[in-house]
């Protein structure tokens, strides 16, 4: 699929068809993708659990849910489990094992070169002791790392482009935790939630999203980025934007849904 | 270009064609990518602000570069810095975006979701306890002495401006410029709020290097990162969906490639730098 054509038709699936497994070879896709994200120094800092509705007790599955994600745990085949590897760092620095900056590989590939003043005797002698090594004599530090949300989201992008229905949900920690046997060194970002839509992509619709003029600036704060409407025609036309919710035939969609995936009354 | 062509071509990119200017709808398509971003906790958390090379004087120029940041800063013609503003949920804790979403039916009654669940549910289990985590993040601000904030709402913001660069990287390989995220202390240069908190800034510009930039960047093993049912149980990684992705130019060559060296030598003579 084109690419803005991916970004536009994302939607926050919530309605899965639960009888319909997803290919594994979908979710590996997603997790290559994941791998190939960009991540500062190159190191690895995001890691995922992938699990299986299937593979779950009810205790288990529900054990998961939180007030912001519950009956999409009921319907989504895949969970995909989300982390920030806190230890990532520290394994990169001490023990040199993934090719990374700390590691030197990335002078020796070619990715940092003299002509920006990177050597090994740079990494050596400026990198490690000045912007490496002082963030792990801090110790383990909670509180999120965008990267790992990065690999997360080039993930979720893939889904879209494989044809599935994905969303964003948070999970509870000590249950996952007990369920996953995930390090103490690992803290959670979100899951994936993985499916078939039964939802349509039209019936979803787009979030309605902020104008950019508030959250985007040019040059200063002074001044909001303008919206060149020619640019959105543009965007428009590649399927990047596409029609906001609601749909006017949404609330019968979704009562339909409810009552074939069982999730409301008769 | 196919999606998985643009991840695939993505690089951290440190060659820019310093003469060549981006067109601002290159941007403006960066962003509106961004604006399409799933938001943890319903939360606008983002900010960015575009700079362009030119109109910054000499010595802010050199006071945006670190150890790891260097020529590229003056190669690239255009600058995006990122932040999360750590208000942002304060100012969504009445749930009004969440009721927004509810009322066009993105979040659905089948789920249980109405005004009631956001403002007896959500905003006190979920929103609340953000706030009030007791575990804290010391942050730096603008200038000033560090703030603490909610290590949970420090995580969620953070979270949300990892999955904008996601959007926002992809999208300017997808026009055809390069980029790469990169540290960048906006805060040295120019007032922002406190509450804002920096991310890594993106260079963006026509490329200088050659798009295949050496290659692929090296990677750890696939199963180091991803397992299947329980930690320490790795996710297979099927060689035919390898070759699959081969073949639709998502996973290419690794660096180096064998002509790598004589392209960085040629680019020091280009731009006068060491060699």
């Amino acid at each position: 699929m084109e690419f803005k054509r991916v970004i536009g038709s994302r939607r926050d699936t919530r309605m899965f068809l639960p009888w319909k497994p997803v290919e594994r070879e979908k979710i590996q896709k997603m997790l290559e993708t994941a791998r190939l994200s960009s991540r500062a120094v190159n190191t690895p800092w995001g890691k995922a659990v992938v699990t299986y509705r299937d593979w779950l007790t009810d205790e288990q599955r529900d054990s998961l849910k939180t007030p912001i994600g519950a009956v999409e745990y009921d319907l989504a085949p895949v969970y995909i489990f989300w982390y920030f590897d806190m230890a990532a760092s520290r394994t990169a620095i001490e023990e040199r094992r993934w090719p990374t900056v700390a590691s030197g590989a990335l002078v020796d590939v070619g990715a940092l070169n003299p002509t920006h003043g990177w050597s090994q005797r740079y990494v050596q002698n400026v990198v490690l002791p000045e912007v490496l090594t002082p963030g792990i004599s801090r110790g383990l530090q909670r509180g999120g790392n965008a990267d790992a949300a990065l690999a997360m989201e080039a993930a979720l992008l893939t889904a879209v482009d494989e044809g599935l229905g994905a969303c964003l949900v948070p999970f509870d920690e000590d249950a996952a935790k007990e369920i996953l046997g995930v390090p103490d060194t690992w803290e959670p970002v979100l899951a994936i939630l993985v499916g078939y839509a039964a939802e349509s992509l039209e019936g979803m619709g787009q979030n309605p999203s902020p104008i950019t003029e508030d959250t985007s600036f040019e040059g200063s704060l002074e001044t909001p980025f303008w919206r060149d409407e020619s640019v959105l025609d543009r965007l428009r036309q590649s399927g990047m934007l596409q029609r906001e919710a609601p749909m006017p035939w949404r609330e019968e969609e979704v009562q339909r849904l409810g009552r074939m995936l069982g999730i409301t009354e008769e | 270009m196919d999606f998985k062509e643009a991840v695939g071509w993505r690089r951290s990119i440190r060659y820019f064609q310093p003469w060549r200017p981006v067109e601002r709808e290159k941007i403006q398509a960066i962003l509106e990518s961004t604006r399409l971003v799933p938001k943890p906790l319903g939360v606008d958390f983002v900010r960015s602000l575009v700079v362009y090379r030119d109109d910054l004087s000499a010595e802010d120029l050199e006071a945006l570069k670190t150890p790891t940041t260097t020529s590229q800063l003056d190669m690239a013609p255009v600058y995006i810095f990122w932040f999360a503003d750590l208000d942002a949920l304060s100012r969504a804790a009445d749930g009004a975006n969440l009721k927004a979403l509810t009322d066009v039916g993105a979040l659905p009654a089948t789920h249980g979701w109405s005004d009631e669940y956001v403002d007896g549910v959500v905003v006190p289990q979920v929103y609340r306890r953000i706030l009030e985590d007791p575990e804290v993040v010391s942050m730096p601000t603008a200038g000033g002495e560090p703030v603490n904030y909610s290590r949970s709402l420090v995580a969620a913001a953070r979270t949300a401006v990892g999955i904008a660069h996601a959007h926002a990287l992809l999208c300017a390989f997808d026009e055809g410029v390069g980029t790469q995220l990169t540290a960048l202390n906006a805060s040295r240069i120019m007032d922002v709020p406190s509450s804002w908190m920096p991310a890594s800034g993106m260079l963006v510009g026509y490329h200088a290097e050659s798009w295949e930039a050496g290659g692929q960047r090296p990677r750890e093993p696939f199963e180091d990162d991803f397992f299947e049912g329980r930690y320490g149980v790795p996710f297979h990684r099927d060689q035919a969906v390898v070759d699959e992705l081969e073949k639709a130019g998502m996973i290419q060559p690794e660096a180096p490639l064998p002509w790598r060296r004589k392209e960085i030598r040629g680019l020091a003579r280009m731009f006068g730098l060491p060699e």
